[in-house]
């Protein structure tokens, strides 16, 4: 072959491939537009899934997902908690308290197209009252159900063993489609509902990928009206700081947990709206003050000094919540008292005169006085002598705020003559330590609903465990005072608010004062969104409310609307078009270029 | 003509102090090697010196008197950390415990290293083989995770974290120190010594070990920097002991309370930049007493 034949088929060559590379680079655009005709909801998580059975999940996560995919009868309102309809259009108490009577409506259908009717509702209660393991997860609340029924098609009637008003109406039982349940085998089976979720909510579950994501697609059909956006997606991130860089460039939509550095960054920024917002969450620290069964036989290896109720206010008293909000929520929270936050006004209890104020003076003079006398290494014994007052303290080995306030209480129990051995614990181990009672102090955290009912519910002697092998978890520490317990039965039956406030509250005293949990802080709810990309969302409460973490339904992913369609945050069109261009001319020139050496070497030749 | 008898013990020594002055002038001939030895020298004393130039109490959280995460400034050279103490602090006595963890795993390791090392050389037979295996065994075994996964079950405290370091890395000290006893162990005046009725301990503590020790001794200064990087990373993967101060731990508060988000750099560079030194002295030092005792690495020089 002569050299000239070889160059020719070089650039000929050369001039091909950068033909197809132009090709290539028109057609780009015009996928890139047809991937950016749905419309999805972004939002960084980092929660595991346990399941979406929506009789089981206990997470955050996926009480998202059941409130996303599935209705309630009765929900929590956006604007302030209170009952608004849900699939009940309207509710009716009998005299007695033991019947209620619902109108479902009749415009709900499933996401699979089949129309939702009150013979679903009832399905869904009968599973609460008949199947063994649903009835057992939900026992405080199916204990007290006697039968449910659907005498036609809108109306369903709930009859009740004792009146229980805000239960009913409070309570999130997430209503599932018959004609796919009554198939399963066992619905309490992790399995049972396989995706996707076939449900009557703004949208279902389609698709679940661990540590990677969870998509929702938009119930177009829904009842309320359809929601703005076409799906919604969980996307997994390990670290707040890789969702906060993630929030930066715009890959998702809405983090939350974020810590103050981390609101501060974002504070300011172009396109980036940060809420920072009352929350319904306290942390508190639980203590070992002996853990029983309902026939009383004693359990676990708590120490023995902290069964004093002296011991435990001393400890109480060595505590100073202000300086935990300011230094480790940077203000962003409010010292706690008791176990409703402040959030819910009309049943959080402010301390009165029996508010506990940091003195560690006063901590010590309690514990002198008690008998528990300093060592010669200033560790305080038992009175008379023997066990040191040596505790272990058990915390969640990825809460990074819980490190922190673990420094700070460790230095002020140390001050008062007590020894603290700090371990962090990774959550799973804790839970398991916690409910067979191997431990001395251990932190614990609840977000807590707008019925009292539910958190004061684990400090009564009903739930305590019947067995000592930690796997009955209803009793947040095995508190048993019959004296609660009447005050308790007496709340859940009082029709008038005011009147049930004020036992409510007294509950909350009792606890206060006997410690057998210390109430630290609530904190605020922080995050951000994307607002160049997210509009209208609702929060909860309506003034200087939440977006995450609401209650009772998904007001804000389901009014959602995206934001500013036209800035798709790409590469812009021109470019596009001068790059193929430039190609084009490049091509052109290179076939022009071979054919004249084509020609001048024929001409030669 | 009247010679001094001179004592065998004498006669020990001065040969030591020959062989010292020698192996010292060849060190100092080094330049990397005096940088690194002149500034690991002064990590130390500032390490040692940590109590008399920061008090304690800067490290209480309850006693700090700082802003939240502020940048550097004459109060804090080195700015503060989310709870409002000093870095310069934290990091300085930070120092004492990386290093403490740092030299005492090393220490350990070498101690069981040199240990299985000298008897699997010079015994030899089915024992040998046994220790032999077991250090490869342990050579195959991806360090971090079997660390990880040891602290997992041990605890996590400052003793579990020497422990583990020490138990990932002896076996290449053993394989090191097997090689150089065989080496040893065919020399003549070992036969000799043999031949005379030395036993295996006197042959082992006399005679081979003082060969192999220079070798362990460069060995063991390279093994401390891995040492500290590997508690810094356990540290830094949040399993360090939570009640002590290491460079590790700094990172990974910080890593924590979102620094790198408020783009805290005064609180991820000092502890940073520490480990980086600390390492570097120690290898410069390492590669230099490498070159000392085998000449066939020092190339070129006077």
């Amino acid at each position: 072959m002569n050299p000239h034949a070889l160059i020719r088929r070089c650039l000929s060559g050369a001039a091909a491939l950068a033909l197809s590379a132009g090709a290539l680079a028109v057609a780009a655009p015009g996928a890139a537009a047809q991937e950016d005709e749905t419309d999805s909801l972004l939002i960084a998580t980092s929660q595991e899934v346990d399941t979406f059975n929506p009789f089981k999940s206990r997470y955050t996560l996926t009480y998202n997902t059941n409130m996303m995919s599935y209705d309630t009868l009765v929900r929590a309102g956006a604007d302030d908690y209170q009952p608004v309809p849900g699939l009940a259009t309207d509710w009716t108490e009998s005299a007695d308290g033991l019947e209620w009577t619902f109108t479902i409506r009749d415009d709900a259908t499933w996401s699979d197209g089949e129309p939702l009717t009150a013979q679903d509702v009832a399905y869904t209660y009968n599973l609460l009252i008949e199947n063994p393991a649903i009835h057992d997860w939900n026992i405080d609340f199916s204990a007290n159900l006697v039968s449910a029924e659907a005498p036609d098609d809108t109306t369903f009637v709930l009859t009740l063993l004792a009146p229980a008003p805000a239960e009913v109406l409070n309570r999130a039982v997430f209503v599932v489609p018959e004609h796919i349940w009554s198939a399963y085998p066992d619905p309490s089976a992790d399995d049972a509902n396989q995706l996707p979720l076939v449900g009557s909510g703004p949208f279902q579950v389609t698709e679940y990928k661990p540590d990677e994501l969870i998509r929702l697609d938009a119930n177009e059909d829904y009842w309320a009206g359809a929601p703005g956006f076409d799906e919604v997606v969980f996307d997994y991130y390990a670290e707040t700081d890789a969702a906060v860089a993630a929030l930066e460039a715009g890959e998702v939509d809405i983090v939350n947990g974020l810590n103050p550095a981390q609101m501060d960054a974002l504070k300011g920024q172009d396109g980036i709206t940060v809420n920072n917002a009352q929350g319904r969450r306290y942390v508190s620290l639980t203590i070992n003050h002996g853990t029983v069964t309902q026939d009383g036989t004693e359990f676990g290896d708590g120490h023995p000094a902290l069964k004093d109720p002296v011991v435990r206010t001393a400890m109480h008293t060595a505590i100073d919540k202000q300086a935990l909000v300011d230094t480790v929520l940077d203000g962003n929270g409010t010292p706690a008292t008791s176990l409703i936050p402040a959030i819910f006004e009309q049943w959080h209890w402010d301390g009165g005169d029996d508010l506990v104020e940091f003195d560690l003076d006063e901590a010590n003079r309690l514990l002198d006085e008690a008998g528990y006398a300093r060592g010669e290494d200033g560790v305080r014994t038992m009175p008379g002598g023997g066990d040191r007052l040596s505790f272990r303290f058990y915390y969640h080995a990825d809460e990074t705020n819980y490190a922190t306030i673990v420094d700070f209480v460790t230095e002020w129990w140390t001050q008062i003559g007590l020894e603290i051995k700090p371990e962090p614990i990774e959550q799973g181990t804790l839970n398991d330590l916690a409910y067979l009672g191997e431990f001395d102090i251990a932190f614990s955290g609840w977000g807590v609903g707008p019925n009292p009912t539910e958190q004061l519910g684990m400090h009564t002697c009903a739930v305590l465990p019947t067995l000592t092998d930690g796997t009955e978890r209803a009793s947040e520490n095995s508190y048993c005072n019959p004296e609660f317990d009447a005050l308790h039965e007496q709340q859940k039956l009082e029709s008038d608010p005011d009147a049930r406030a004020e036992i409510v509250k007294e509950q909350q005293r009792m606890l206060y004062t006997d410690a057998p949990v210390i109430w630290l802080y609530y904190q605020n709810v922080m995050e951000a969104y994307r607002s160049d990309h997210v509009t209208g969302m609702l929060t909860q409460p309506a003034e200087n409310g939440m977006i995450t973490g609401q209650e009772g339904f998904t007001w804000s992913y389901w009014s959602a609307q995206p934001a500013g369609a036209s800035e798709d945050g790409g590469t812009p069109a021109w470019v596009w078009i001068t790059v193929a261009a430039a190609v084009v001319l490049v091509a052109a020139a290179g076939v022009f270029f071979v054919l004249r050496r084509r020609k001048t070497a024929d001409e030669r030749e | 003509m009247t010679t001094t008898p001179i004592s065998p013990r004498a006669l020990r020594w001065a040969r030591r102090r020959q062989s010292f002055t020698r192996s010292w002038n060849a060190y100092r001939s080094q330049r990397t090697g005096m940088i690194g030895l002149v500034l690991l020298g002064a990590i130390v004393i500032l390490a040692l010196a940590a109590p008399l130039l920061i008090d304690q109490s800067q490290l209480s959280v309850t006693q700090a008197t700082g802003e939240r995460m502020a940048p550097p400034s004459a109060g804090y050279p080195l700015g503060t950390d989310e709870v409002g103490r000093s870095i310069l602090a934290l990091t300085l006595w930070g120092s004492r415990l990386s290093l403490l963890i740092g030299l005492t795993a090393t220490v350990v390791a070498i101690v069981i290293g040199t240990a299985l090392g000298v008897t699997s050389g010079h015994i030899g037979g089915w024992y040998g083989w046994v220790a032999l295996r077991v250090s490869d065994w342990f050579m195959v075994l991806p360090s971090l995770v079997v660390a990880i996964a040891l602290l997992a079950v041990l605890g996590r405290s400052m003793s579990t974290t020497i422990i583990v370091i020490a138990l990932v890395s002896w076996s290449g000290t053993t394989r090191l120190v097997r090689a150089q006893t065989l080496t040893v162990q065919a020399r003549p005046y070992l036969e000799r010594a043999r031949a005379l009725g030395a036993g295996h301990w006197h042959q082992m503590s006399k005679h081979i070990l003082p060969n192999v020790l220079p070798l362990v001794l460069a060995s063991a200064t390279l093994l401390v920097p891995s040492a500290i990087l590997m508690e810094s990373s356990l540290a830094w993967l949040g399993l360090g002991d939570p009640n002590v101060v290491s460079w590790g731990s700094i990172l990974n508060r910080a890593s924590n309370n979102g620094a790198v988000s408020a783009h805290a750099w005064w609180y991820l560079l000092p502890p940073g930049l520490a480990i980086l030194l600390v390492v570097l002295a120690f290898m410069m030092c390492g590669r230099a007493l490498e070159a000392v005792f085998n000449p066939r690495l020092r190339g070129e020089q006077g």
